[in-house]
């Protein structure tokens, strides 16, 4: 180590243009002469200054030296004039403090090239982490974690066991990515047995020349990420375990937030499917929490390229809309005759009710103004407010579509149901005043999709 | 793209070059920028063209790109064949 510190010492001395300057004016004073770094050879700490006159000419020998420690020496040879004690004397000066210079710049490479690798690995971390913070999605979460664990750790497959909720813990949900075989599965189910059940039992990891398994750990074990076959037929070591703990440790916490979100949307979906069924008892309803309107909706959407956190608010505003209706007597709901003004304008109260019935519940916020609106009309001529065009949130326009054409397939008190396609024929002829142009034509497309044709047929 | 088209441009030179000494390095734009001396626009546009030719891949987020090196097997052996016996400071 010592020798090739000494070595590079060296070299980037005789490089430095300093020293070349400085051999110039020696020259320009005494003449041309020959100049060489040479390394130390044995210990000799002593080594003086000297000073030699030949046949060649003039020249001298100084020791590169700093403290204690000696480098090697800088000889020049074949000045025509003798070299002075003055001149030697400002060329130690100089020396020395060239010297120091490129120690300094020795230990600034040193720190660079041990800090630059460090950096870069904290930032591989960082951006790790933000990439699997992301998404709440446990489907999209499980696949961007085991590709970039294969990215860190430079392993041709990588698999992850979660393991199934309960006390039995006898079933793992296994996602891979191959990126040989340009792979992918996910939420596969196999048996939680052998070395993957002593790592769940024990907290241990796994470490052999072609395969690594860390447990996953919060708490109690969760599950298990594995690597298989590092890229350069390179056997997997302590140091890849130490990286993959590392990686685990960030994996636990997305996984986890996205698990308890996964449980907290149970929750929700569960509650507002429990209150729209009890909207269902009452008369006149169009079973608004049905299959068919909650498909129709989320397809129409999908279809405008609305982002995961929007379709799901979509599907809460599906179930609750009418939420309001809860509100109106049951007279005016059942009634068979044309509604009176007064029983229509208590009809058109029942956004508002809705809104008062959903605003305490804070999950539901962002459903409010899908279920206030969405009885306005495109042109302007609908109600609580009148609103127009894209003033109306694109959740309630979309609503409007579904809701009327439901509406028209449902047996009504007053009417029969219209078959799909006279429905179709209605929105068509309302598109432009009563509702959305661009969503009358997203709808129909929709309703073209066989699947959902069968639906209609199934109603 | 072959060696000398990906190297072609300086750009795309010192990102490879970086990702070749540093092949476990997930970053993004801005990480590149610090560890390669590019600035942005030349690093983005680099980026994205060695993405278009399968040396880098994207993981794509809301709030972000993390840009990782996944060159097919025969090019990740060219590159770092070619920076062995280049060994030129870039």
């Amino acid at each position: 180590m010592k020798d090739k510190y000494t070595e590079e010492f060296l070299r980037r001395l005789s490089a430095n243009i300093n020293l070349k300057k400085q051999e110039q004016v020696f020259e320009s004073m005494l003449g041309p002469a020959t100049w060489q770094i040479q390394p130390v050879k044995g210990e000799s700490k002593d080594k003086p200054v000297e000073r030699f006159s030949n046949e060649s000419g003039h020249g001298f020998s100084m020791p590169l030296k700093q403290g204690n420690q000696l480098y090697g020496a800088i000889i020049a040879l074949g000045f025509k004039y003798p070299v002075t004690d003055e001149l030697m004397r400002l060329f130690a000066v100089f020396t020395e403090t060239l010297m120091r210079e490129v120690q300094k710049e020795m230990e600034l490479t040193k720190l660079y090239d041990t800090i630059r690798p460090r950096a870069i690995a904290l930032s591989t971390i960082h951006t790790v982490h933000r990439l699997i913070s992301s998404t709440l999605d446990l489907d999209e979460l499980m696949p961007r974690i085991a590709r970039l664990c294969l990215q860190v750790m430079r392993a041709e497959v990588c698999d992850i066991f979660l393991i199934e909720p309960g006390k039995k813990k006898k079933f793992v949900f296994q996602t891979s990515v191959n990126v040989n075989k340009d792979s992918q599965k996910h939420k596969v189910k196999v048996k939680l047995n052998g070395i993957l059940a002593h790592i769940a039992k024990t907290g241990a990891s796994r470490l052999t020349p072609k395969r690594l398994l860390v447990p996953l750990i919060d708490e109690d074990v969760i599950g298990i990420i594995g690597i298989r076959n590092k890229m350069g037929d390179k056997p997997f070591n302590e140091f890849d375990k130490e990286i993959l703990t590392t990686f685990a440790e960030q994996a636990v916490i997305a996984i986890r937030n996205a698990q308890l979100y996964e449980e907290q949307e149970k929750l929700t979906i569960g509650s507002i499917k429990a209150l729209a069924a009890i909207l269902d008892t009452r008369p006149n309803s169009i079973q608004t929490h049905s299959a068919m309107f909650v498909k129709l909706v989320v397809e129409v959407a999908k279809e405008l390229n609305v982002t995961a956190q929007e379709l799901r608010v979509l599907k809460y505003a599906s179930l609750l809309h009418d939420a309001g209706k809860v509100m109106i007597p049951d007279e005016i709901l059942k009634k068979q005759k044309r509604l009176t003004g007064e029983e229509f304008r208590i009809i058109k109260k029942h956004p508002i009710k809705g809104v008062q019935i959903v605003k305490p519940i804070e999950v539901l916020k962002p459903v409010i103004p899908i279920i206030l609106y969405h009885h306005e009309r495109f042109d302007g001529t609908g109600y609580p407010k009148g609103l127009k065009g894209s003033q109306i949130p694109l959740g309630s326009r979309i609503m409007s579509v579904v809701d009327a054409f439901v509406a028209m397939v449902s047996k009504q008190p007053y009417r029969e149901c219209l078959n799909c396609d006279e429905s179709l024929f209605e929105i068509k002829k309302y598109s432009g005043t009563q509702f959305d142009p661009e969503i009358v034509d997203i709808f129909c497309r929709v309703i073209a999709k066989s699947n959902i044709k069968s639906l209609l047929k199934a109603k | 793209m072959k060696i000398k088209e990906l190297i072609k441009s300086d750009a795309r030179k010192k990102v490879v070059h970086f990702f070749n000494a540093n092949p476990s390095s997930i970053d993004t734009l801005k990480g590149i920028t610090t560890w390669t001396g590019l600035d942005s626009a030349s690093a983005i546009k680099a980026l994205e063209e060695l993405v278009k030719a399968g040396i880098l891949i994207p993981h794509r987020v809301s709030s972000t790109v993390g840009y990782a090196y996944a060159p097919p097997k025969k090019i990740a052996r060219d590159i770092k064949k070619y920076f062995q016996a280049h060994s030129q400071k870039v």
